[in-house]
């Protein structure tokens, strides 16, 4: 996925802004994505329980395994034997994680402006850290976004700040993944009842 | 990480781990176990359920690739 953003008038921003805010954006567009995907996690794969905990949504399955039967004076025969076991359906559920991989911030930048502040403050962190030496100066700037050098060549009159933003998968977070993990590593034969309750999906 | 390469331990033997992919599940596919071949399926009457969600998490996919 690549977005542009273009024609936006930058005229005289601080530059340390220019540059962080696209990238602060797409941090919280990514948290937004993390949050949605949490939250249909425990939407879809657990319900509340009577004591105010989750539980696992389960599903049912059915295991096929063929047994020997030997009866006296007969071959032995193979009998499928049918068995129905549960299963969290978060173990059985693709999970992918749609983020942000790359993020290409690209504009030509012109200082507009500068200055320095050259007050030693006391509460100076710099200034802390080392009360030997002089705080060094501090240098703000303000700058703006200036055409392309290739936009010119189009006879594009308009200033140019472009964010190319890749998508892709990225890792499951590690708790997901371990949670999934502790799911799946528990499934083990277990007796069950035919009972299903249909108003709660219980077996 | 896509957990695309899916696989669950065998609750027969326990010995190995059977792959499976969750929408050959949904088509009514079966998956063996390597060592001793037992066959595990999705219970028709989960069918429904387990697709309801598997179609709400790709509607969210697609909205977070057209973010």
């Amino acid at each position: 996925m690549a977005k542009k953003f273009k024609n936006y008038d930058f005229s005289g921003i601080p530059i340390d802004q220019l540059i962080s805010k696209p990238l602060l954006s797409i941090a919280n567009a990514q948290t937004q994505m993390a949050e949605a995907q949490a939250h249909s996690i425990i939407e879809n794969c657990f319900r509340k329980g009577r004591d105010g905990n989750y539980e696992p949504v389960l599903i049912k399955m059915s295991m096929t395994r063929s047994v020997v039967q030997t009866v006296e004076g007969q071959k032995p025969r193979m009998n499928p034997v049918k068995t129905y076991f549960l299963v969290p359906l978060i173990s059985i559920i693709p999970f992918s994680s749609l983020g942000i991989d790359t993020v290409h911030i690209d504009f030509d930048l012109e200082v507009v402006a500068h200055f320095s502040k050259t007050d030693d403050d006391e509460n100076d962190p710099y200034h802390q850290a080392h009360p030997s030496q002089n705080t060094p100066p501090k240098v703000d700037m303000i700058g703006k976004v200036t055409k392309k050098s290739h936009s010119q060549e189009n006879n594009d009159a308009h200033t140019s700040y472009s964010i190319n933003i890749v998508a892709s998968p990225v890792p499951l977070t590690l708790g997901l993944r371990n949670m999934i993990d502790l799911y799946t590593k528990s499934i083990e034969p277990v007796e069950m009842h035919e009972r299903h309750d249909t108003t709660t999906g219980r077996y | 990480m896509i957990n695309h390469q899916q696989a669950m331990p065998c609750p027969h033997c326990q010995q190995d781990e059977i792959p499976f992919d969750v929408k050959s599940l949904l088509r009514g596919y079966q998956f063996k176990c390597p060592t001793c071949a037992s066959v595990v399926s999705l219970a028709p009457e989960s069918v429904e359920q387990t697709k309801t969600v598997i179609e709400q998490f790709e509607v969210l996919k697609q909205q977070h690739a057209n973010v």
